[in-house]
């Protein structure tokens, strides 16, 4: 068809003033953005508190989805083909293969209990690393179903209110990513010194390399870009690690909160009489709903809740075992207790946010018991009842739940583990892996994660 | 935590909305606080509670940070803090279960010492809840019967023999080290000395070792006095557990006894409400309990279980001095009993608590109504027990659990022979200062 000049004149200079228009009136689309009030407005949801963290983790290969930070969780995408997908991919193979080594090694040489602590922390990265894969293709969906229980729920009045779920979230986060890093550069720096006093080895970085990632130089030849291509690995490996125990804490921040946000407006009508009976049906709809939300959330975190956990025990049984060996040097006596304390700190902190989802949700109890006379209604009791006879509680995959009572059982097989294991110690003998310890010495060098 | 605050600020409020109704002579006798002052006051010969309670009046306790009984609590904690830190010190060979016992033991001593500091600075808000509950079981509908003890005999007894018994434990160890010091001055022949220098100096030496001053006599006598309180504080731990649980079974023995005595009559629904409602509010103030309480609870537990578990490793050892086996066994007796009737006292308020149950089920069906279905509820499906910041509730089961704990552990570590200690060990004259 042909389109006359004029009517294409009058378009394009229709298109220059509209163009113009938006231009005046939003200066701002031109400029580079500065922060404006909407960046700082919270909505209070749990899609926009954990979009930063998960943004970091997809750097280290961890949960490949797209549109994270988006303002509403149906723009999440799973796309096979992307670049953080491939990341994804490669970042598992990689580890497998170091895990396959790590196999290979041990079988090779004899087997000794430090160098289990090698293969267990690659395999369970390596299991987390798939279990974060197979989230990632699940997230979607779970993040709308997560924001429609939200907005179902009474709304919070206060910007202070919204910003308090997001706002621990993100310094939990902080502290536990710091204080890995942290560890882990300590561990680097004792590495380091070792390695640079090595009376074998001449070359530090290669003594480094050598006594860090032996089961690498079992089979390739050294060369200095194999060894940092390990260290990179080792260091995705690391943040997996610390990864995901913050996971499941700030899955547990977010579903306390909101029986939290429910608790706050149960106690402020505690002990008052003239209460109408929809407000307890009310209520009692809402609390299902976020039972109901936990149920979800607990089938699709059950992997990496069971494998945070028995990462976690088995290296604390294995680092509490090894604190009875002799150190070589005060720096490695010094970086064992720190790694050991931050383990268990780490194991407290989960159990803990874990356990607090069950000790919200038992909280209105207290509401119901001060309901006068005048106000007691069926309504109410059966709402005493639903609160009062179920537990609610993540599980690991069924297997237990999460409540504070498990912590203590736990805390105690740790330490009849131990008392046990002590009863059949030996030193080890002289590690043959590590070429900076001359045949001389017999103390055990320590292992670097 | 933010939570935390905010019920905080609310308490807060609450407190200076309180009446000060002021208590009249005879409730005030009735009242726990007026039945725990006698504890309180030896507590102060040792330092602890820094606080002023000569009043009768509740609402008039003081805490201040700028005086001089709390500046004693302070200095007492930093000593005992010290004392560990030389413990460890003088801990040369490698630190195994069995040897780092003297440095726990300061340990547990220093985190006593804080945490009882930080309940006297709770301590007025804790008194005035209970005497907000307590004041409605005051009334006549509430007189037990007079044949059985009053809160505060039964205190006051219950202190005196405890504290009997835990000085004497005390006298008993310095009159067995006195015995071993005689025996040493004899076999060493040691003349020209100050029995009560020598004395000092053996057992406080990690202690003396580390201090700037010179040794004399004033400086001997405080290392013992502080030694006496560090002995003091790890036993009062368990006495005061024992003493809120005592007070908080006699409320809830009040309204079990009340209901008994109504069994026969038939009742309005109002008074099973209020009685609920009673029933309510002193499970308001077991949480507050638990809340102000739970770490000491924790504490109580770990302490004994860890220091049976010591005692018990030295049963097969074969001591010298027949006042040495004689001390030994009264101690294993002492902290096994001292444990176990901790356990017991605190197992009571769960016990008490649900004792209504007998009565609600005697209820005929016609008598049956919504009240009395909200408390059956209540009773049997809230937990009211002392618990340790609620990892685990203190009940008879627990005591059960500890035991097997224990023994498991015991199987385990005695593995090895009762090695025989004889006098030569104890004794080394060459290294004496």
């Amino acid at each position: 068809m042909k389109v006359s000049k004029e009517i294409v004149r009058r378009y394009n200079h229709l298109r220059r003033n509209v163009r113009q228009i938006r231009d005046n009136v939003n200066v701002q689309s031109v400029l580079p953005a500065r922060g404006s009030r909407e960046d700082f407005m919270y909505e209070g949801t749990f899609f926009e508190a954990v979009g930063t963290i998960l943004v970091i983790a997809q750097l280290f290969g961890l949960m490949p989805v797209h549109g994270v930070k988006a303002k509403h969780p149906s723009k999440l995408r799973f796309r096979k083909c992307s670049l953080r997908f491939l990341l994804c991919i490669f970042y598992t193979i990689s580890i497998f293969i170091l895990t396959l080594l790590s196999l290979y090694w041990i079988s090779r040489t004899k087997l000794e209990f430090g160098k289990l602590v090698f293969f267990t922390f690659d395999f369970a990265n390596l299991m987390s690393l798939v279990c974060f894969l197979d989230l990632a293709r699940k997230w979607p969906k779970l993040m709308v179903e997560w924001y429609r229980i939200e907005k179902y729920l009474p709304q919070l009045k206060y910007q202070f209110d919204k910003q308090k779920m997001a706002y621990q979230i993100k310094m939990v986060s902080l502290i536990i990513l710091f204080s890995s890093m942290a560890e882990h550069l300590l561990a680097m720096t004792v590495g380091a010194h070792a390695a640079a006093n090595c009376p074998t080895i001449r070359d530090p970085i290669k003594a480094f390399y050598m006594a860090s990632y032996p089961q690498v130089f079992l089979i390739f030849p050294y060369s200095d870009a194999l060894g940092s291509l390990a260290k990179f690995f080792n260091i995705i490996a690391t943040f997996a690690w610390s990864y995901t125990d913050l996971f499941v804490i700030i899955i547990s921040i977010g579903l306390a909160s909101k029986f939290q946000q429910i608790n706050n407006d149960l106690f402020k009508i505690k002990g008052k009489v003239g209460i109408r009976t929809n407000f307890w049906t009310e209520y009692r709809i809402y609390y299902r709903e976020i039972v109901m939300l936990v149920g979800i959330v607990d089938t699709a975190v059950a992997k990496i809740i069971l494998i945070s956990i028995t990462n976690n025990l088995f290296f604390i049984c294995v680092q509490l075992l090894r604190s009875l060996d002799k150190k070589p040097t005060f720096a490695h006596t010094f970086y064992f207790w720190i790694s050991l304390i931050y383990l268990i700190g780490r194991t407290l902190a989960v159990s803990l946010y874990s356990a607090s989802i069950n000790d919200e949700s038992k909280k209105p109890l207290e509401v119901f018991r001060s309901v006068s006379r005048e106000d007691w209604c069926i309504e109410v009791k059966r709402f005493d009842e639903e609160v009062a006879n179920d537990t609610v509680a993540l599980t690991g995959m069924k297997f237990f739940k999460l409540t504070r009572k498990l912590v203590l059982s736990v805390a105690g097989t740790i330490v009849t583990y131990e008392l046990v294991l002590i009863q059949f110690h030996q030193d080890d003998n002289i590690s043959d892996w590590d070429p900076c310890l001359s045949k001389n010495e017999t103390a055990k060098k320590i292992v670097f994660g | 935590m933010w939570m935390q605050q905010q019920q905080n600020n609310l308490r807060e409020k609450d407190d200076e909305n309180f009446y000060y109704e002021e208590l009249s002579e005879e409730d005030y006798k009735q009242t726990f606080y007026c039945a725990i002052k006698p504890a309180i006051y030896v507590a102060k010969i040792f330092g602890f509670f820094p606080i002023n309670i000569s009043s009768k009046q509740v609402h008039e306790i003081k805490f201040k940070w700028i005086h001089f009984r709390t500046l004693i609590s302070l200095s007492l904690i930093v000593c005992c803090t010290m004392t560990a830190g030389f413990a460890l010190k003088a801990q040369t060979e490698q630190l195994s279960a069995a040897n780092i016992v003297g440095v726990l033991f300061f340990s547990i001593c220093t985190i006593i010492a804080i945490s009882f500091f930080r309940i006297s600075m709770r301590f007025r808000y804790l008194m005035m809840s209970w005497v907000k509950v307590e004041k409605k079981f005051l009334s006549e509908k509430y007189t037990m019967p007079a044949d059985k003890w009053k809160l505060r005999t039964k205190i006051s007894i219950f202190t005196f023999i405890f504290f009997c018994c835990s000085f004497s434990e005390h006298f008993f160890y310095l009159g067995a080290e006195i015995y071993k010091l005689t025996f040493e001055i004899r076999h060493c022949n040691i003349t020209d000395f100050d029995l009560f220098e020598l004395f000092t100096r053996k057992q406080h030496k990690f202690v003396l070792d580390n201090i700037p001053y010179e040794y004399n006599n004033v400086i001997g006598a405080i290392v013992e006095y502080l030694n006496f309180s560090y002995t003091f504080f790890w036993n009062y731990l368990d006495l005061f557990i024992m003493l809120l649980s005592i007070g908080l079974s006699d409320l809830l023995q009040k309204i079990s006894h009340r209901m008994e005595c109504l069994q026969t009559v038939r009742l309005d629904e109002n008074i099973w409400a209020e009685l609920r409602l009673d029933h309510v509010s002193v499970s308001e103030l077991i949480k507050i309990v638990n809340e102000e309480f739970g770490f000491i609870f924790m504490l109580a537990c770990l302490n004994d279980s860890y220091f049976i578990l010591i005692q018990m490793l030295n049963i097969t050892t074969s001591l010298p001095f027949i006042l040495s086996i004689i001390y030994f066994w009264y101690s294993l007796i002492y902290l096994v009993i001292r444990s176990v009737l901790m356990v017991s006292y605190a197992s009571d308020v769960y016990e008490n608590a649900r004792k209504p149950i007998e009565v609600i089920r005697m209820i005929p069906a016609d008598q049956w109504n919504n009240e009395l279905e909200r408390f059956f509820n209540q009773i049997k499906f809230h937990s009211n027990a002392l618990s340790g910041k609620k990892f685990f509730i203190i009940t008879k089961t627990l005591l059960f659990s500890m035991a097997g704990v224990l023994v498991t552990y015991e199987l385990v570590l005695l593995q090895v022979d009762g090695k025989t200690v004889t006098w030569q060990d104890l004794i080394d004259c060459d290294s004496r200062t």
